[in-house]
């Protein structure tokens, strides 16, 4: 069959990049996004490394009366709170919890989110499908922050049970996206293609479906740990989520709210905290849909 | 040259993305008169849909330039017209036809609305609800619509008569030229072969010049007085529509082109296709675009674009010809 | 030679709001190893719809599909997986019928993990490379991705991954229509390169008549779900007996100057498919209709051993 080697040129193979370099090329050119990225890592590793530059009794909860209330200063960048403790380094740790905890309500809504939203999809018109999407309203009709607190109270107020109350109130919205996502990608010629050499409905699902379905989906999971940092934060703000003396930035706030008349520099640092964390996964995520966007391909 | 209502004189167009420069249309010249009716031929990438678009200067903003060369739509070189004159000029002057007619229409709106709309914006001699009205039912009928479809949409209409829809719209301010874009590629065999013979009857009767972009020879033969052939960006053969199909002497690819329709009345099992593929026109061959693909190719090929062979209307751009030989 | 597959009569209705759509309507066809059944038809004529049944990919609502002597509308699933090894489909769109996630080889080795042929992994990677070479794919494209490739190689993707369970049978569907003319041209002289090698039977679905021609030794041509002709491919162009085959044919713009054409096209628009009236349903744009093509079923007339017309104008 030589002579169908003649048919392919020996021009010089044009500039290639994989899929994933084509979509980093495009979201690196997204200076916002880029910035978002930026700040988000600082933030991750700044976390992340905390306990080997803080001691977690001495810097983060140890009250030093004396030290109470006093304003930003060289020594302590943001200032003290009512018991002496250094809001910035209360900042940082609490930066590791709200990450921590955004990140695991985003990884119980994904589960859950992917498997009953791919079958539901694959399975689009049957009892299985009404049944998961009835499940997903009946989610969807009450407020998370309402339902996560119901959940809590009825089984206790620990981060596990934080984690999981908020990821299943998230879960629905995650099912349907994956649901839409799967039902456009079900009809396509490929998935036909798969189906006549004989493959599973199952590796069908997660071999050839899931994969195409993956952008939308990581899209909305960096929302989705933008909205569990405030959900967690507005959760501690009224006293039901992180206990003290964890510091937690809604509860921050919520400590901080008052003494907002005598020490207004109380609120700034968690505030900007929460806004900066929140806005630079936006970015992010907003970043990811743009580059991702097959019509964006030039 | 006689009365021509297009000149487009060594036109270079390109599309400028973060990746890539893509030259789709290099040195391309052309030449249209009033009333008649030009094919251009080329496959998938050689520059005919870029070379529309460059007419009506509809390229992607930010994305398409036109980096060098003038297009003379009667005697104006609408280059360097204003976007408000531009404006003025596409669908009263110029008009253009896209290939798939499912998404050339508002499915909102009637088809009665949508031809009024474009008589609306575009044409200063009908004026009154009235006149409007009355060119929208002629428009209808003649490309074989009853005029009492007018409030009806675009989904109660199948395929070939959305495409007359269209049609009616494109021509409904009675335009100089027409840009047909693979008019009928998206269509039935027979329905094609209904709206080609439609748009044959129109040609009688109205005296628009059109351009028809397609890759189908035998369209061709059907509906058209001149050729041009593209390839890579340029055009590498025309002529009169005798000149392309009965003359002995074509450029390698024209010829290839022919050689590799399967043909209804030659009793072959094989084919003889082109080897290779076109060019990516982000990385174009030095000298003549063809040649890694040509069978006659030579040294010069490899180095120098070839130059314009012309006799009596018929030009080949290959370095196999000299005039004598057309 | 006997027919590596027919069929007895098949339907394939599907329900809607509206009534029951006769997409396919009593097809009797019959394929032998080795020949290619050109089946012809404009959009809505069923074709596709036939093709996919063909495979069992749609369930036939009636009748018999026999392959190699066992009608494969009464397989289990073990039968039905086995099936599948010798009966492949090639689809239409390059762009959409692969897995734009999935690396060439990746794509092309899928059958045979699914089907757990060829368990070692070396020997799969050489079965990959070979089809590759087979099909004319250049190995650097290994671990190439579909949107690397043009439409031409994508649709060799295709017919390496139809191929890569050494099938009998495989059902064309409009392999060539997307794809430039001279690509076609290449892709469908690989097709037939192929049947030559291996003794493969096709069905080579398609609205081109021209295209049909060269690669099938009879043809079938369809209109509303019905077969309206079937003949050897030199009988139907040199002979089509049935109006619609005859206009067909006469749509077709020939690249020669003056070849046409002072007859009629066809008037009027394809009538719909749901619940049609009995009779032939072509009859509201044939030129030569009569009183006695509609009101009752067309019988089919067998002009010749290889050529058989349903029209009123042939009993």
């Amino acid at each position: 069959m030589a002579e169908y080697m003649k048919a392919i040129e020996e021009a010089a193979e044009p500039k290639r990049r994989s899929q994933i370099g084509a979509i980093w090329f495009r979201f690196r050119k997204n200076k916002l996004a880029l910035m978002g990225l930026i700040i988000f890592v600082t933030l991750g590793l700044v976390a992340l490394t905390a306990p080997l530059y803080l001691d977690f009794e001495k810097d983060v909860i140890e009250q030093t009366i004396s030290q109470r209330f006093k304003g930003p200063s060289a020594e302590h960048f943001f200032g003290t709170d009512q018991f002496g403790r250094d809001i910035f380094k209360r900042i940082i740790w609490g930066a590791r919890t709200s990450m921590f905890v955004g990140m695991g309500i985003v990884a119980v809504s994904m589960t859950g989110g992917i498997i009953f939203g791919s079958l539901a999809g694959y399975y689009d018109g049957s009892v299985l499908d009404n049944v998961l999407m009835r499940l997903c309203d009946m989610f969807l009709a009450i407020p998370g922050t309402l339902l996560a607190i119901a959940l809590v109270s009825v089984s206790g107020n620990n981060i596990p049970n934080l984690i999981l109350a908020l990821g299943v109130s998230t879960m629905p919205k995650m099912a349907r996206l994956v649901r839409a996502s799967v039902l456009s990608i079900k009809n396509q010629e490929y998935i036909e293609a798969a189906r006549s050499c004989g493959t599973s409905d199952r590796r069908i699902i997660i071999s050839e479906i899931l994969p195409n379905a993956i952008g939308p989906i990581i899209v909305e999971a960096t929302l989705s740990v933008a909205r569990g940092i405030i959900s967690i934060a507005s959760m501690s703000f009224i006293g039901l989520g992180i206990q003290p003396p964890n510091p937690e930035w809604g509860a921050m706030l919520s400590e901080a709210k008052v003494q907002m008349i005598n020490h207004p520099y109380l609120v700034v640092a968690p505030g900007i905290a929460i806004v900066l964390t929140v806005m630079s996964l936006t970015l992010i995520g907003d970043g990811l849909r743009d580059a991702l966007d097959p019509k964006m391909k030039n | 040259m006689a009365d021509n209502i297009l000149e487009i004189k060594d036109l270079y167009t390109q599309y400028e993305t973060d990746e890539d420069t893509v030259y789709a249309v290099n040195g391309l010249s052309l030449e249209l008169e009033k009333g008649k009716t030009l094919g251009l031929v080329g496959e998938t990438g050689a520059g005919k849909t870029t070379t529309c678009l460059s007419i009506l200067r509809l390229l992607p903003p930010k994305i398409g330039f036109v980096k060098k060369g003038s297009i003379m739509f009667d005697g104006i070189d609408i280059l360097k017209l204003s976007e408000e004159k531009m404006r003025g000029i596409r669908g009263s002057d110029i008009s253009m036809i896209f290939q798939d007619p499912m998404s050339a229409l508002n499915p909102v709106y009637t088809v009665g609305q949508q031809i009024a709309e474009v008589l609306h914006y575009h044409n200063s001699k009908y004026k009154t609800n009235d006149e409007i009205q009355a060119r929208v039912d002629e428009m209808l009928e003649l490309v074989g619509i009853p005029a009492s479809r007018k409030s009806e949409f675009p989904h109660q209409f199948s395929g070939g008569m959305k495409q007359r829809v269209v049609i009616a719209m494109a021509l409904a301010c009675d335009p100089k030229l027409l840009l047909a874009d693979e008019p009928t590629t998206a269509l039935d065999v027979t329905i094609q072969a209904q709206v080609l013979k439609m748009m044959n009857d129109l040609k009688e009767h109205l005296s628009t010049a059109m351009i028809l972009v397609t890759h189908d020879l035998g369209i061709v033969a059907e509906t058209c007085d001149f050729v041009a052939v593209m390839y890579a960006g340029s055009v590498i053969e025309k002529g009169t529509v005798e000149d392309i199909f009965t003359k002995g002497v074509h450029h390698p690819y024209t010829k290839g082109l022919f050689d590799s329709i399967p043909n209804l009345k030659v009793k072959t099992r094989r084919l003889n296709p082109i080897d290779g593929l076109m060019p990516d026109p982000a990385n174009l061959p030095k000298g003549c675009p063809f040649n890694p693909r040509c069978p006659h190719c030579m040294d010069i090929c490899r180095q120098e674009i070839p130059a314009d062979i012309e006799k009596d209307g018929h030009m080949i751009k290959c370095h196999l010809y000299k005039e004598e030989d057309l | 030679m006997s027919d590596l597959i027919y069929t007895e009569g098949l339907k394939k209705y599907f329900k809607t709001p509206a009534g029951m759509l006769h997409a396919v309507d009593n097809i009797n066809l019959s394929i032998p190893a080795g020949e290619t059944l050109g089946v012809v038809g404009e959009s809505g004529c069923g074709k596709s719809t036939l093709g996919r049944t063909m495979l069992r990919l749609l369930d036939a609502t009636e009748g018999k599909i026999i392959f190699e002597g066992k009608d494969i509308n009464t397989f289990d699933e073990k039968q039905l997986k086995a099936f599948r090894r010798d009966a492949q489909i090639i689809f239409q769109d390059p762009y959409s019928s692969i897995n734009p996630r999935k690396s060439v080889s990746q794509i092309i080795m899928e059958p045979m993990i699914v089907n757990s042929e060829i368990t070692d992994k070396k020997e799969r990677i050489d079965k990959v490379k070979e089809l590759m070479e087979v099909v004319g794919l250049a190995p650097r494209f290994y671990n190439a991705y579909p949107h690397e490739l043009d439409g031409g190689r994508r649709q060799r993707i295709g017919v390496a991954r139809a191929l890569a369970l050494g099938p009998k049978f495989i059902v064309c569907d409009e392999p060539v229509s997307a794809l430039d003319v001279s690509i076609q041209a290449q892709i469908l002289n690989l097709l037939m390169d192929l049947q030559d090698d291996k003794k493969l039977a096709y069905m080579f679905i398609t609205h081109d008549l021209s295209v049909v021609k060269h690669i099938s030794q009879r043809i079938m041509v369809m209109y509303l779900g019905e077969c309206v002709e079937l003949a050897s491919t030199d009988e139907l162009y040199e002979h089509p007996m049935h109006p619609y085959t005859q206009a067909l044919l006469e749509a077709i713009p020939i690249p020669e100057l003056g070849a046409k054409k002072n007859a009629g096209t066809i008037k009027g628009e394809l009538k719909s498919p749901i619940e049609p009236a009995p009779g032939c349903r072509f009859a509201g744009r044939c030129p030569y209709a009569k009183p006695e093509c509609t009101g009752e079923k067309i019988r089919e007339i067998q002009i010749t051993p290889t050529h058989k017309v349903a029209c009123t104008l042939y009993y």
